[in-house]
């Protein structure tokens, strides 16, 4: 039972974590319905750019957070502003082609700049903590409470303020959007902005936990497409409970069959909601 | 038309394929003025009222609102100049509440200024108590009371209004006619599509008539009512 529970718990942990990186994804494709591969890379050169200033640079790991998240977003809005607004309103192939090479094209910069090899933060909260009966690593409680919280902001933008809801706007009507006055491409650079604030903020939190390299970004944003896909195209409230089930899939699946296996197992999660449920837990649905 | 034209549309043409929609239209709207614009269905009003807010770019022809040429900018520049519209089928954001319709087109204002303005604009035209529904289960009738109230949060100098009376009750066209006067009394100059010649005859100054993408009529209701080149176009 103990076990059962401590499974759960690490999975929901998990979870978390793949929220914060997952509703950017989404936030990004519900207001321009364009699919950012490159998102992994916003987490990867998250996670790395946080080693660097944590190990490197003896920069405290909460500020790090704070700095890489403002850095990833900055270079998330000038992506779009560079780059996907010029095909934004060309068809999607255009934008997953454009964002699948920027994607390629930051791996290979991110190998000049960091290497090859695997990079870790030695000693970065790890340590565990007892609650009750269980142990629990301090660096997925840390990681699980900063996700959450930063989630929750992002939520509360976008429920409150005025940018939030036109950014909702956009997202629900773009045509109406724009002819009632939102500045569409605006909101679009914002989005993007906050897409990779999300993701960089969500790469440093990864880091005390896996070893990063320039590569690791494409193993992270296919789990983030399994979220999305459960959770539902489009929805922030999807993504959030869609990324805490891929999170217990996958420590309770890798505990139950082993890694490999649990692995697959989110793939058959994401094959099977898209024959039986395409619209996700949440989901909008496709706008044609 | 005496006063000075706020809008003046010259030989604007759109076409679609190879359909002219629009066929070299020419019209002006004074400023402070109500204008109307009938014409059959088909006949290119709300492809005219499509380009004048820059949701179409045409394919020749200028408009100048405000003594700048807007053809070529985009909606939500035209919106910011001045210039709003509603829509012939009502679109509101179905997921948001009534009052976050409004606010989120809310543009150099704080956010509890716009919240105010919002509920200010709804209290206007009476649905103030609907401000948390939302917008997806309002009646037709007052989904076109509140995108009334959305076009308003921009205080635009123009309001080009797509059918406004189209499929609600006498009731409710009365009312959205008493709050399309206060407007005119304010100095919002209003420019409507409509067919409903009773309300036509008792707010506007003048009408213009379309057919077949052109502007075949223009003058003061009741001379326009029996005009025989508006009688043709519509018989």
């Amino acid at each position: 039972m103990r076990t059962a529970i401590e499974l759960l718990v690490n999975g929901v942990l998990l979870g978390g974590i793949y929220a914060l990186m997952a509703c950017g994804l989404n936030l990004i494709f519900g207001v321009m319905r364009v699919i950012n591969f490159a998102h992994g890379e916003f987490l990867s050169f998250g996670a790395l750019l946080g080693v660097s200033l944590v190990i490197g640079f003896g920069v405290p790991f909460l500020l790090a957070v704070v700095l890489v998240a403002v850095a990833i977003g900055l270079f998330g809005f000038l992506m779009q502003a560079a780059l996907v607004e010029r095909v934004v309103d060309g068809p999607p192939i255009m934008s997953l082609l454009l964002t699948y090479s920027a994607s390629t094209v930051f791996v290979n910069g991110g190998l000049l700049i960091w290497g090859g090899g695997y990079q870790g933060m030695p000693g970065v909260f790890s340590g565990s903590v007892s609650l009750g009966p269980m142990n629990l690593s301090q660096a997925r409680l840390v990681a699980f409470t900063v996700a959450v919280v930063l989630t929750g902001l992002v939520y509360a933008f976008l429920a409150k303020s005025m940018f939030g809801k036109a950014i909702r706007a956009v997202s629900e009507q773009p045509e109406i959007a724009t002819v009632s006055g939102i500045a569409a491409a605006q909101i679009r650079y914002l989005t993007f902005g906050l897409g990779g604030l999300m993701a960089g903020a969500a790469g440093v939190l990864l880091a005390p936990m896996f070893a990063s390299d320039p590569q690791m970004g494409a193993r992270f944003v296919i789990k983030a497409f399994t979220v999305i896909v459960v959770g539902g195209l489009g929805s922030y409230v999807g993504a959030f409970v869609g990324a805490l089930t891929i999170g217990v899939v996958e420590v309770v699946g890798g505990y139950l069959v082993g890694q490999t296996f649990a692995t697959a197992l989110l793939y058959f999660l994401m094959i099977a909601f898209l024959l039986l449920r395409p619209s996700g837990l949440f989901g909008v649905g496709i706008r044609r | 038309m005496g006063a000075t034209p706020l809008l003046v549309v010259e030989g604007v043409v759109k076409r679609f394929g190879g359909v002219v929609a629009v066929n070299g239209a020419t019209c002006s709207v004074a400023e402070r003025s109500v204008t109307g614009l009938i014409g059959p269905n088909g006949s290119g009003k709300s492809t005219l009222f499509n380009c004048i807010a820059g949701v179409e770019r045409p394919d020749a022809g200028q408009i100048t609102f405000l003594g700048r040429r807007i053809n070529g900018r985009s909606p939500s520049q035209i919106c910011e100049i001045g210039l709003a519209r509603t829509f012939q089928i009502t679109r509101l954001f179905r997921e948001m509440t009534v009052l976050e319709n409004l606010v989120a087109v809310a543009h150099g204002l704080s956010d509890a200024a716009a919240v105010r303005r919002a509920q200010e604009l709804l209290a206007m035209v009476e649905v103030g108590h609907l401000q948390h529904a939302l917008a997806g289960t309002l009646s037709y009738g007052q989904r076109k009371l509140v995108e009334i109230a959305r076009a308003l949060m921009f205080a635009p100098k123009l309001l080009l209004l797509d059918e406004p009376f189209a499929g609600i009750n006498p009731r409710l066209q009365n009312r959205i006619l008493r709050y399309l006067e206060r407007l005119r009394d304010r100095g919002v100059t209003l420019f409507l599509i409509d067919h409903e010649m009773r309300i036509l005859l008792n707010i506007c100054e003048t009408v213009l008539a379309m057919d077949a993408g052109e502007i075949i009529a223009e003058g003061a209701p009741d001379v326009i009512r029996k005009d025989p080149r508006v009688l043709a176009a519509y018989f």
